[in-house]
């Protein structure tokens, strides 16, 4: 699994060598070619050729694309996974959810364009 | 041949005069101070008690006010005894047209070819397999099967919609959970409860409202969606 500090970043920039979501931003687009795990602020777009979690604290100001994808933090530009996607309690998504099966928890926090099992986007 | 009646001593209640009476006697004038008094006998104290069946009874709430009283478990009918409303405790089945405004406590099916034309109908369980142009109000259940339609809405508690069934609905859902393997289609979709779509499963809403969503693989759902919070939920 990727870390967000192997990630090949377009445009990326590590505020320092901490790995938190607090210490750690990336201001641009961001890919993993394996399945992913982020916590880190980023102001863009991700995206992951496999699954990828965006953990407690996360936060994506773009659009995040995967497989599989998995929901702690925030992402306010939207949502495309190519297989299953969890929104878990906790967490916030906006603009839109694209899936092809999909599990919104309780406590989730979902507003926008929902579109499961219809293609995509 | 003589019979002999054995007496016993009584005391008088007002003066405590003590006189002789029959054993069997019921009432008296005392012979001191004249007051009139009975036996403990005929007080009542001694009655033997008829032992009646005891009746099973169940709890009944209107549909108008909510007033909630008891009535046996057999009942078919009964009337609110705070507005007066008459309820209906059984089962009803529409197979044609029927209008008017229908309030049962049982089930109301409503058959292939059956169409609603009341403008409410409220029953604890609705099965749907036919058209209703009125407001349909289950608390316990609606069940779809077939090609069925609603113009109006509809509200209760849990809503299944079986696979191969599709549902039109003209205005808005309201229910509490449901469980959709078959098809949907409304201008709004409102679940207080968790959502869940089977494999076969599709909502088509213009806006959809959920507590929480599940979707299997192979459903579909479509529209502009919102969660609804936690703690709305629980207020309700």
């Amino acid at each position: 699994m990727n870390s967000v500090a192997e990630a090949e970043a377009n445009t990326g920039e590590a505020g320092n060598s901490g790995l938190g979501p607090e210490a750690f931003s990336i201001w641009g687009d961001i890919r993993f070619a394996n399945d992913a795990f982020l916590q880190a602020k980023v102001q863009g777009n991700v995206r992951a050729a496999k699954k990828i979690v965006v953990g407690h604290g996360a936060e994506v100001s773009g659009r995040v694309q995967g497989g599989d994808v998995c929901v702690q933090g925030k992402i306010e530009g939207g949502l495309e996974a190519l297989g299953q996607a969890w929104i878990k309690a906790g967490a916030l998504l906006r603009k839109q959810c694209v899936a092809h099966a999909l599990r919104i928890e309780p406590g989730a926090d979902f507003k926008g364009e929902l579109r499961v099992g219809c293609g995509r986007a | 041949m003589s019979v002999v009646i054995s007496k016993i001593e009584v005391g008088c209640p007002e003066c405590g005069r003590i006189q002789l009476e029959s054993e069997n006697f019921l009432s008296t004038v005392c012979r001191g101070c004249g007051s009139y008094f009975k036996s403990s006998r005929s007080s009542g104290q001694s009655r033997r008690k008829v032992k009646r069946k005891a009746i099973e009874k169940r709890e009944l709430s209107c549909a108008d006010c909510g007033a909630v009283q008891e009535v046996a478990l057999e009942a078919q009918s009964s009337t609110c005894l705070t507005c007066g409303r008459h309820l209906e405790l059984g089962h009803r089945e529409i197979l044609g047209e029927h209008l008017g405004n229908i309030s049962l406590e049982g089930e109301l099916r409503i058959g292939p070819k059956g169409n609603y034309g009341g403008s409410r109908a409220r029953a604890a369980r609705i099965i749907l397999e036919g058209r209703s142009s009125g407001f349909l109000e289950a608390p316990e259940f609606l069940q779809v099967s077939g090609q069925a339609r609603i113009r109006s809405g509809a509200a209760g508690g849990r809503l299944e919609i079986q696979s191969g069934s599709v549902l039109e609905c003209g205005d808005r859902m309201d229910f509490v959970s449901g469980r959709i393997d078959g098809e949907l289609r409304c201008p709004v979709a409102h679940f207080a409860g968790p959502l869940s779509i089977g494999p076969s499963g599709s909502v088509v809403a213009g806006k959809i409202q959920f507590q929480e969503l599940t979707v299997e693989p192979g459903g579909k759902i479509q529209g502009w969606a919102e969660t609804r919070p936690v703690d709305l939920v629980s207020a309700d």
